[in-house]
């Protein structure tokens, strides 16, 4: 069984695991060629799919207690994927805890996806 | 993965004009499993300097005393720092609350972020209540009323003066009640990191009806790419 967080197919069939680990998933080290489609592995076992993107982008979201009980406590919450095409970003925010998937929509010249770290989109 | 160190100011002067790059020396790294923030009053036992763990007795005996007439701003914030038990593990964060001080708390990434970080406060460390009447929390209906929350925090990563009677209430994680680190420019993208600041403090209503002690967990909300 496969545990990968996500798996790119490459429009010339190759293909990359990612790790299994939220935090070193290896988003980075994605080779720079066209991606054909990305299976992006939920809590649930399930996948969601992403196809025929331009550019693609995944981060996770992690808080980290600094005062009151249990600080130093840090909990990776959410994993996002989102992929951007004719100017609109489809975003995927999936709660690692529970697998609740939200879905959202935006233009690429909305605040939220201009502030996005560049370095994340695949090229 | 991009982590996240929280230093305090704790220097000789009492308004810190200079941040961590001038002067580190003035600044202690909270081990954040051992050591902790004290939100107290002004009291000759419990106070900067003090060389043993504070016993709850002597914690409620410095308690900041409600006042009926104006707000109270929580005066003095203490670091409990465990490596300095036996010499000095109460240490004063220096400038925490004050007007016009920009550099009181630090918080040290050490690489890039996908997002801007922000800071929270919630009830507890499950990050899924506000009801706690520090967080602005009440016993009648609407119970969650985050726009009363008492921590109040500003960013200065950028901004040279906070000014007077700064600081915006923080409950929860909305859009509204949380402050972000990086004023407000989005993400870090400095591959080595960035160091950002803020101030905090807590204001107590006039005649607040609900004397206590109140917890709460302070958070900082960050992403990365990974």
């Amino acid at each position: 069984m496969n545990t990968s967080l996500f798996i790119v197919l490459f429009t010339d069939n190759d293909i990359f695991y990612g790790r299994k680990d939220y935090s070193d998933a290896g988003w980075g080290e994605i080779p720079n060629k066209p991606i054909k489609k990305i299976f992006f592995r939920l809590p649930t076992g399930d996948y969601i799919i992403l196809s025929d993107y331009e550019n693609y982008y995944h981060y996770v979201e992690a808080v980290k207690v600094i005062s009151g009980a249990n600080a130093g406590k840090v909990q990776i919450q959410y994993a996002h994927i989102l992929g951007k095409r004719h100017q609109r970003v489809v975003e995927y925010k999936i709660n690692i805890l529970s697998g609740n998937t939200e879905v959202k929509v935006y233009d690429e010249d909305n605040e939220y996806i201009q502030k996005l770290n560049k370095d994340g989109w695949t090229k | 993965m991009t982590s996240l160190e929280l230093y305090v100011h704790t220097g000789t002067v009492k308004s810190p004009e200079e941040n961590f790059v001038t002067t580190p020396a003035d600044y202690t790294l909270v081990d954040l499993v051992n050591d902790y923030l004290i939100w107290t009053g002004v009291d000759d036992t419990v106070k900067d300097g003090m060389t043993t763990e504070p016993s709850e007795t002597q914690l409620i005996n410095a308690s900041p005393i409600i006042d009926p007439a104006v707000e109270v701003i929580v005066p003095v914030c203490l670091l409990m720092d465990y490596s300095g038990i036996g010499v000095d593990c109460l240490k004063e964060v220096k400038g925490m609350g004050t007007d016009h001080v920009r550099y009181a708390f630090l918080f040290h990434f050490d690489g890039a972020t996908a997002t801007e970080p922000q800071l929270e406060a919630w009830d507890d460390d499950t990050m899924l209540t506000i009801v706690n009447k520090v967080l602005g929390g009440s016993d009648v209906t609407p119970i969650e009323n985050p726009e009363d929350s008492m921590v109040n925090a500003v960013c200065t990563t950028t901004d040279p003066d906070p000014g007077e009677d700064w600081g915006a209430p923080l409950a929860g994680d909305g859009a509204t009640y949380v402050v972000k680190l990086n004023q407000g420019d989005g993400a870090i993208t400095e591959i080595g990191g960035k160091d950002l600041y803020a101030n905090i403090k807590i204001k107590i209503p006039t005649n607040f009806a609900n004397p206590a002690i109140e917890t709460f967990s302070l958070c900082v909300r960050y992403t990365f790419i990974s």
